[in-house]
């Protein structure tokens, strides 16, 4: 297939590491920014992304997702517990190539029972499309 | 609001998670849901990610695309529907065969689940017209109609011998589905009159009659769109690289096993197969295609057109765009995603 994966930049990748490493915890700007925008326990990508808006503005760079996921300059490996990980297609082959399958991420049993819980009520009625706006009635032709 | 063209696009990124498809909410103006896959689709989970445009962060500055919420399923997802008649009803396609219809305002399960297709589910369309019911298209190469409530498929076609990539129900005829596939051929079907092709083997190899057989392109066929002002006109996306659109109106309905259809436009420019193809729903002459080139175009199809065909191409994805839909109601802008697991909201 493709031959072209996602590139990264030397730069980036030191900036990454500096990202990793940067105490958002204790940064009390940081979490104020937070509390007054996002809900109690946001999404980790959400979370991710409100990181990645706070460090780009206060080092001025422009990281993006993909700068902290790849590979990391100085090989260290402090990305958060629950951030998913994500292998070149390259690595992704030699791992189901060499049986390694289990070291393969994102590859968890899910289980597949449905939910209990009552379904939620429908309130909003439907809406015509751009395509039916001439049109007299309910539905179509 | 987005601002005007030529400004960045808006950007969700879901690390670990290569997209596969998206569609935008049939109520929410706002929303969209993403379907989704680890490691490009070839082993582990997917994720079925719901996502809403807020407001600007500051001014200037694109609107923030933020992931309200997302469900973990076994398989990779390949394709998402909104449900016509509930909004927070939305179904997915898995590459284990299965279907699933979650509940948004729910956690972490489905709230139905079928298991017919013998291959991947690649497509799901749910119908505008007969707004409870919805079909599907599988690697399997049958195509299947299902209601919510029933727990079984209502008719099932055997639309080709290989893949299925697409099953559209026609926004115009309620009873009327269009295929495509990897023997490159588009199909029109007549849910109306379900019945075995006379020229197959109905005993080891059957074949749901179609009313018409376009032969699309000499490779195969991963896209199509009905046009939603013209009857019977739709688009193809194909492995060749190119985009044609295609005027079937000699359909007659009552006849089947009829081969056909007349090209009326075809739009090279792509440099790798076009993985995904969708007409504006606010212009009859518009139609926007994502590619393995890592670009989605915007296209001028009008028979009155001197200029240039291409009207503007997307180019910031660094992996295969292979989604693309417009807004239904915020007319000229543009989702697309890709396989750099990134979503991107702009106008054209």
């Amino acid at each position: 297939m493709s031959s072209s994966w996602p590139q990264t930049i030397i730069s980036n990748l030191e900036m990454a590491d500096q990202f990793r490493a940067y105490d958002f915890e204790n940064d009390i700007q940081f979490q104020q920014g937070m509390a007054s925008i996002l809900s109690q326990n946001p999404a980790p990508d959400v979370l991710m992304n409100a990181k990645l808006f706070y460090f780009n503005r206060i080092a001025g760079v422009s990281l993006t997702p993909a700068d902290i996921h790849s590979q990391s300059a100085s090989e260290s490996s402090s990305v958060t517990e629950d951030t998913p990980q994500t292998l070149t297609f390259a690595q992704l082959k030699d791992l189901i190539e060499s049986g390694r399958t289990d070291e393969i991420p994102n590859n968890k049993p899910i289980s597949g029972e449905l939910n209990t819980a009552p379904p939620s009520v429908s309130l909003a009625s439907a809406r015509r499309k751009p395509w039916e706006k001439g049109e007299g009635t309910e539905s179509n032709v | 609001m987005l601002p005007g063209p030529n400004f960045p696009p808006s950007v969700l990124q879901t690390p670990g998670f290569a997209h596969y498809s998206l569609a935008w909410s049939p109520f929410h103006s706002n929303r969209i849901a993403l379907a989704s896959s680890a490691n490009f689709g070839l082993v582990g989970n997917g994720r079925l990610h719901i996502a809403s445009m807020g407001p600007a962060q500051n001014p200037g500055a694109p609107p923030m695309l933020q992931c309200d919420k997302f469900f973990e399923s076994q398989d990779g997802l390949y394709d998402v529907a909104w449900s016509e008649v509930h909004e927070n009803h939305i179904v997915t396609a898995s590459g284990d065969g299965s279907i699933r219809l979650w509940d948004i305002m729910l956690n972490n399960f489905a709230i139905s689940a079928w298991q017919e297709h013998t291959r991947e589910v690649f497509s799901l369309d749910w119908s505008n017209i007969k707004k409870d019911t919805f079909a599907s298209s599988s690697w399997d190469g049958t195509v299947k109609i299902w209601t919510p409530d029933r727990p079984r498929s209502v008719v099932t076609l055997q639309a080709h011998h290989s893949c299925a990539y697409q099953a559209l129900f026609s926004p115009h005829q309620p009873d009327v589905l269009a295929t495509c596939s990897t023997d490159g051929t588009v199909k029109i079907f007549d849910l109306r009159t379900p019945s075995y092709a006379p020229t197959s083997n109905t005993f080891t190899n059957p074949m749901s009659a179609a009313v018409l057989t376009v032969p699309a392109s000499g490779g195969e066929i991963l896209s199509l769109d009905w046009n939603k002002y013209r009857s019977f006109t739709f688009a193809t996306g194909s492995v060749d690289k190119m985009v044609k659109v295609w005027d079937c109106r000699m359909v007659n309905m009552n006849e089947t096993n009829k081969v056909g259809g007349i090209c009326e436009l075809q739009l090279p420019g792509h440099e790798y197969a076009v993985r995904k193809v969708q007409w504006n729903p606010h212009r009859p002459d518009v139609l926007a295609t994502a590619s393995y080139d890592m670009t989605c175009r915007v296209w001028n199809t009008s028979s009155a057109a001197n200029g240039p065909r291409l009207m503007h191409i997307h180019d910031p994805h660094t992996e295969f765009v292979v989604g693309c839909g417009w807004s239904l109601y915020e007319e000229g802008v543009l989702a697309s995603c890709a396989w750099d697991g990134r979503l991107n909201v702009f106008r054209v």
